[in-house]
């Protein structure tokens, strides 16, 4: 029972961090991050779009090593 | 530098020649000779995966993009390997439970078998053809031009393209899938090492980062933003292209299949996390690469910038690894490819092992040939050319995706979503429709189109069934 409501709970975390990384690349669209003609506040020395994009593409890794540790496949074809 | 090049050049083919050896074996079954016995660790996983990704269009192709085109190019593709990465998460998995009922030996064949007709294996194979053999010829062009612009008159571009294509044919014919796994995990870690080495020599030249950007300010401004200098970067543009980069372990082979060959799903988690990173550090120094090329060589050809910021403005022995490195981004790109059409063909092919290997090892010296042929033809862009590639076999993501996906056989009717995307985005390819619609770009509406067609099939499906239990 408790192994089932676990494989719930990492079912439940893992779709939502679906929507996370959707709702992320989404965001990457609008002038949230890429703003057209604007290049200003640069962050360690980079213009707007780089450093903004450069945030969402290391995000985006980071929700996958979440979702690998949320999958709810995760140790199923351990050989 | 000669002495550089024929030292690490030597070391290079050395490497090849071994990985070629350990991977020969006499009796080995068809599975080991086209799919390493689907055992692939992680460390290897990844960086096969990125050499047949990324190689010389990563290496030669976004440093130009970041010079002419701006820092948008890091949304077109760092951004976009980011959703990829936890793409292949999602549909690995999927993919991975399928194929333990199905079995594996190509795409095609695996479609084939699912939807239990051949046609959906033939239009995917055709498919793949039509776009990886011209992304093969983008990679063999870009190295020919190179070498042909930095050893001025020692020989011709197309002499170049034979060797490539030559050494190529050896190593893959002796050695299989697995020499071409070991190949690229050379290749992986001197394209990192490489890149990067070159990615800080242009930043010194400058001094610090804050200073070549404002170098890049005072010169073109118009490179520090969206859209670009040339207004290449729009929505619509790194939309469509993210959709085409996201599903590329979906529909192009080569990536497919190193999804499948991996040892487990944990192999595969990790793979996919380490090439999210590997993606990052690699296309942050062609950042750096290309904004050195917009002040100092704002005007110049590709292949002048490339041959000048890669090698003649590097310490000797840097170009020289710089060389080898190029060509070894191209050949293990080329070789996925290649062998990549030789494991669809033979995933469609009937027959005793012995039967189907030749002939698969014919399919593979006819297709490098033709890719040959091909890169005489070619143009520069390589980054823009690589992505027509993506946006080409992305057609078939619905055939692939219904073929994973359903628990019963798929319906057909979505190859003729499939099919049409696929001629339409042809016809345009071809300037007999126009790329653009209303000041909407075509391939951003074919997603639509392929979108609303899955729908379309999976709710008549819905209510079929309805039906029936009713």
């Amino acid at each position: 029972m408790f192994k089932d409501m676990n494989k719930k709970k990492k079912s439940r975390a893992y779709n939502v961090l679906i929507m996370l990384a959707i709702l992320l690349a989404v965001l990457t669209f609008t002038p949230l991050v890429m703003p057209y003609g604007v290049y200003q506040p640069g962050f360690l020395h980079l213009p707007y779009t780089l450093w903004t994009g450069l945030l969402v593409a290391i995000l985006l890794v980071c929700l996958t090593w979440l979702a690998v540790r949320m999958h709810p496949g995760k140790g199923e074809d351990e050989s | 530098m000669t002495m550089w090049i024929l030292i690490l050049g030597g070391l290079f083919v050395l490497a090849l020649v071994t990985a070629s050896v350990k991977s020969y074996k006499r009796n080995r079954t068809l599975d080991e000779y086209m799919l390493a016995g689907f055992n692939i660790g992680p460390i290897i996983g990844v960086l096969t995966f990125a050499a047949a990704l990324f190689s010389a269009f990563i290496f030669m192709g976004m440093p130009d993009m970041f010079r002419t085109q701006g820092v948008g190019a890091w949304i077109f593709l760092a951004v976009s390997d980011g959703a990829m990465v936890f793409g292949i998460i999602w549909f690995g998995y999927h993919i991975r439970n399928k194929v333990k009922v199905a079995g594996f030996k190509g795409v095609a064949g695996f479609v084939s078998g699912l939807y239990g007709s051949k046609w959906p294996g033939y239009l995917f194979f055709l498919t793949a053809f039509l776009f990886l053999v011209p992304y093969a010829a983008i990679q063999i062009r870009g190295i020919s031009i190179f070498f042909s612009a930095t050893f001025e008159g020692l020989l011709p571009e197309w002499a170049w393209a034979l060797i490539i294509v030559g050494i190529m044919l050896i190593y893959a014919e002796i050695g299989g899938f697995k020499a071409i796994v070991y190949s690229d995990a050379i290749q992986g870690t001197v394209l990192l090492v490489v890149i990067w080495i070159i990615g800080i020599t242009c930043i010194r030249a400058f001094g610090n980062v804050e200073s070549l950007f404002a170098e890049v300010e005072r010169i073109k401004p118009e490179l520090l933003s969206v859209p670009g200098p040339n207004g290449l970067f729009t929505a619509q543009f790194l939309i469509a292209s993210m959709l085409a980069i996201v599903l590329i372990p979906v529909t192009q082979p080569q990536l497919t299949t190193r999804i499948v060959v991996m040892r487990n799903f944990r192999s595969l988690s990790r793979m996919a996390v380490s090439l999210g990173a590997f993606a990052i550090l690699i296309i942050l120094s062609t950042v750096f690469i290309g904004m050195y090329g917009a002040v100092k060589y704002t005007d110049a050809s590709t292949a002048t910038f490339l041959s000048r910021a890669l090698l003649f403005d590097q310490k000797d022995m840097v170009g020289a690894l710089a060389m080898v490195g190029l060509f070894a981004a191209c050949l293990s790109t080329t070789n996925a490819q290649i062998f990549a059409l030789g494991t669809e063909l033979r995933s469609l092919l009937k027959g005793t092992d012995k039967r189907v290997l030749l002939f698969t090892r014919i399919g593979l010296f006819i297709f490098a040939i033709i890719a040959l042929v091909f890169s005489t033809l070619m143009s520069d862009e390589l980054a823009l050319l690589a992505r027509t590639s993506f946006t080409g076999t992305s057609m078939m993501a619905p055939v692939v995706l219904f073929a994973v996906l359903s628990e019963k056989a798929p319906p057909m009717s979505i190859l003729f979503v499939s099919g049409t995307g696929l001629i339409v985005l042809l016809l345009s390819l071809f300037h007999v429709i126009p790329a653009e619609f209303s000041g909407i770009r075509l391939d951003f509406l074919l997603y639509i189109y392929l979108a609303a067609g899955s729908l379309l099939v999976l709710a008549v499906r819905y209510f079929q069934t309805k039906q029936k239990v009713a």
